[in-house]
């Protein structure tokens, strides 16, 4: 174990995936075939001191999967679900079968903040106002209370400092965040190696030096919040301050996901990704457009079958008159076939079309 | 880097945080040390200082000393307050004591002083002393005033001047002006802002006049079409005055009430020093009900004269208020008492325009002797006239045409004085 992982509190092998990049953490005890972010079987091993990654702060909280692998399972059958076409290997089983649990990062910032602060400070009040109603020569007058809002000034000096503080770690976050929408971060725990038994833990691509945007504004969020709470106000706007940061502290937050894959015509991977607290599921279902091309062939050996036949029947029809009706008939027939014939592949192309926009 | 402004800013205090490690300072609040009794001494002489109507400034008795009063003029910007919960709650309860206790600083006199009073005289040794109770709230103590603009002297002038102004009253009036005792006096008043939002529907009737055939005749018949109309109304109605005293004449208030608030300046003790003053009597929530009142009516009144025409049956209206404020102003007024034979008159003057009201005596004889010769054209007419008819002359006719209509017209302006004597009378 290098001097690293030992923060991990078990050993971990290095792997990276020769098609994404990304770094992975995993068990020793836990085996990996396919990168869990692209489904490529390109993984490969590496030396944890040699290769040593770019950002290797430890975990310091972990959301423990709220959700079982048995879950999972109306979850990749709903995914699954049978449609046209659909590639052979699409099937909740096979899905269910390459599941593998795995934690995503987010940065965790520890910093102390000092800062001077000037609001607007809003406390609501109680005014009494009326209301008039004249009917058949009478008024009848309703008293009604309303809720205003006074304004003040406040300004204030701030010395606190504050943890926990999220920021991405990943280059594609938002995405992340659109896809599998997000996590119930007050559910997370400090971080137990034990989690890791059959998970594996992608490693940051993302530098503390560029989340700290995010990072500090989410810290001016948090701070904002709390000198509205430090004034007791119930409104609180025009926020303006100067804040200086010391003593940062950088570590990794792991959010739990269960990825897994399916491979289409050409048995390129296509992955899938399972929010590990809500379930909600983000992949792409991708018709099979091999399994189209043969359907549209079988039919259009059925109509150049009816063709030929109806060709048969129309020498015949030189000697029998009927014959040529029906030979008409047949040639009608196999036109409509073999435009029947073109309909799978253009499923396929619309359903595919549809499924990447 | 930390901002090196000066930290925290001028004119902030620090106050009480919620949050550990979080410093909060808010704007200091006005200065204002309350001093229940404000005394009124001359620098130079210790003698008795006492606001002097004539000079705008207080001046002393004994020496001569004069101080210009500091006027801040804040006009129709004075600040208005809301109808906040606890305002009117306690604006209910009055100022909370009956009566109160003072003590001279002069002289160490006790007397004790209805609570209506916001300034006092002691009777032992003349010195001028303001009460500044501490209200209910602080927003129920007088913020603003009207200074007297019109000097003593003015005003004794213009009202010798009115007494006289008429005919009907008696001879010697301007000489009793000259030795009346005029009193400066602040009254309490309540100004109200607000805005009436009005949604109404009525029926509304509509003449039509149509041609209709009976028997051989054609007759012109009108019917009344009424037709359902409804609109809106937004009116603003801004600094109604309401008086804060039930204490002095209405009807005489009602007169001269026409203050312009452009000349409302921030109280200070001194503009009441040597003069009397009150505080209100009729609260906050009196005042809005009369003001709301009057609001609403003329809001009912803008609501109808929307209307197509005239002729409106099953009127019905709702009406929202809304930016609604109130300040509580002091008025300054001149208040006389003059005696005519066994009867004590009222005067009131107003102190910022000296626009007058009050009470004169009616000299009866002098309408009596008016009404007579008015009469008298008529009488002489009717006279001749007689003599004309007895004497057989054709042209008696005329004149007796002559004598009443004479005599009508003398009538017509007997009544006029009558009525005139009697309203001036009545006030």
């Amino acid at each position: 174990m290098s001097n690293w992982t030992e923060s991990w509190q078990r050993p971990l092998s290095l792997l990276a995936c020769e098609q994404c990049e990304n770094l992975f953490l995993r068990p020793a005890e836990t085996a990996v075939n396919h990168c869990p972010h692209c489904g490529q079987p390109d993984l490969v091993g590496l030396d944890s001191e040699q290769d040593k990654p770019a950002y290797t702060q430890p975990p310091e909280l972990v959301i423990p999967f709220q959700l079982a692998p048995a879950d999972t399972a109306p979850l990749l059958a709903n995914f699954a679900r049978s449609f046209w076409f659909a590639p052979a290997d699409l099937t909740p089983e096979r899905l269910a079968a390459r599941l593998q649990q795995l934690y995503l990062p987010l940065w965790l910032v520890d910093a102390q903040v000092q800062a001077v602060w000037s609001a607007e400070a809003g406390f609501n009040y109680q005014v009494v106002s009326h209301r008039e109603l004249y009917s058949s020569d009478r008024w009848q007058t309703e008293e009604v209370e309303e809720t205003r809002i006074r304004w003040e000034q406040r300004v204030g000096r701030l010395q606190k400092t504050y943890h926990n503080q999220t920021a991405p770690a990943l280059e594609e976050e938002a995405a992340l965040l659109q896809q599998l929408g997000p996590y119930d971060l007050p559910a997370a725990r400090p971080y137990d190696p034990q989690l890791l038994a059959e998970a594996i833990a992608r490693l940051p691509n993302r530098p503390p030096e560029d989340a700290w945007t995010e990072a500090a504004a989410g810290l001016q969020r948090r701070v904002m919040a709390d000198c509205q709470k430090a004034g007791q106000a119930d409104h609180w706007r025009e926020f303006h301050w100067t804040p200086a940061y010391a003593d940062q502290h950088w570590t990794q937050f792991l959010r739990p996901v269960y990825a897994s894959y399916y491979l289409d015509d050409d048995q390129q991977p296509h992955p899938l990704l399972l929010h590990g607290q809500t379930g909600k599921l983000h992949g792409r279902r991708r018709a099979s457009m091999k399994r189209a091309k043969q359907t549209a062939l079988i039919i259009g050996g059925i109509a150049g079958l009816l063709f030929v036949l109806s060709l048969l029947l129309a020498v015949g029809g030189l000697f029998e008159e009927m014959l040529l009706l029906a030979a008409t008939l047949l040639l009608l027939l196999a036109v409509g076939t073999a435009v029947v014939a073109l309909i799978p592949p253009l499923l396929v192309w619309q359903f595919n079309r549809r499924s990447s926009g | 880097m930390l901002s090196e402004t000066p930290f925290p800013p001028p004119g902030f205090v620090r106050t009480e945080s919620a949050v550990p490690g979080i410093e909060l300072y808010k704007p200091a609040p006005p200065a204002e040390a309350h001093q229940t009794i404000v005394d009124f001494r001359c620098p130079q002489c210790n003698g008795v200082t006492a606001y002097c109507t004539d000079e705008g400034a207080l001046t002393c008795t004994f020496c001569g000393y004069h101080e210009e009063s500091q006027v801040a003029r804040v006009g129709r910007g004075a600040e208005e307050f809301e109808f906040t919960v606890e305002t009117v709650r306690r604006a209910t309860t009055g100022w909370g004591e009956a009566r109160k206790e003072l003590v001279c600083n002069s002289c160490g006199a006790h007397t004790t002083l209805s609570i209506s009073m916001l300034t006092h005289t002691c009777p032992f040794c003349a010195s001028n002393q303001v009460v500044q109770m501490q209200a209910p709230q602080d927003v129920l103590r007088p913020r603003f005033l009207i200074p007297f603009t019109v000097p003593l002297e003015q005003c004794r002038e213009k009202v010798a001047g009115w007494l006289e102004s008429s005919w009907m009253t008696p001879s010697g009036l301007r000489s009793l002006a000259r030795t009346a005792d005029f009193n400066p006096i602040y009254i309490p008043a309540w100004t109200f802002d607000a805005r009436s939002r009005a949604s109404w529907r009525a029926e509304v009737g509509h003449t039509q006049t149509r041609q209709v055939r009976v028997g051989n005749r054609t007759e012109t018949r009108t019917t009344t079409v009424w037709r359902w109309e409804s609109g809106q109304v937004d009116q603003f109605f801004d600094d109604l005055l309401l008086s804060g005293t039930s204490k002095l004449s209405q009807l005489l208030l009602q007169q001269v009430k026409q203050f312009d608030l452009n000349g409302l300046v921030a109280y200070q003790a001194s503009f009441l020093a040597g003069l009397q003053a009150q505080a209100y009597d009729v609260d906050l929530e009196t005042a809005w009900e009369q003001a709301r009142h009057q609001m609403r009516e003329a809001t009912r009144l803008a609501c109808r004269s929307q209307a197509s025409t005239g002729k409106i049956r099953n009127f019905s209206m709702s009406l929202d208020f809304s930016e609604e404020s109130w300040r509580y102003i002091l008025l300054p007024i001149y208040l006389a008492v003059y005696r005519y034979q066994t009867r004590s008159m009222q005067v009131m003057v107003n102190g910022q325009n000296g626009q007058i009201a009050g009470q004169r005596p009616v000299a009866w004889g002098k309408v009596a002797l008016g009404s007579l010769l008015s009469l008298s054209p008529g009488l002489l007419l009717a006279l001749i006239t007689l003599i004309l008819l007895f004497m057989g002359v054709e042209a008696g006719g005329v004149t007796l045409l002559l004598a009443l209509v004479a005599l009508l017209i003398g009538l017509a302006v007997t009544g006029y004085f009558v009525w005139t004597a009697w309203q001036l009378d009545k006030a």
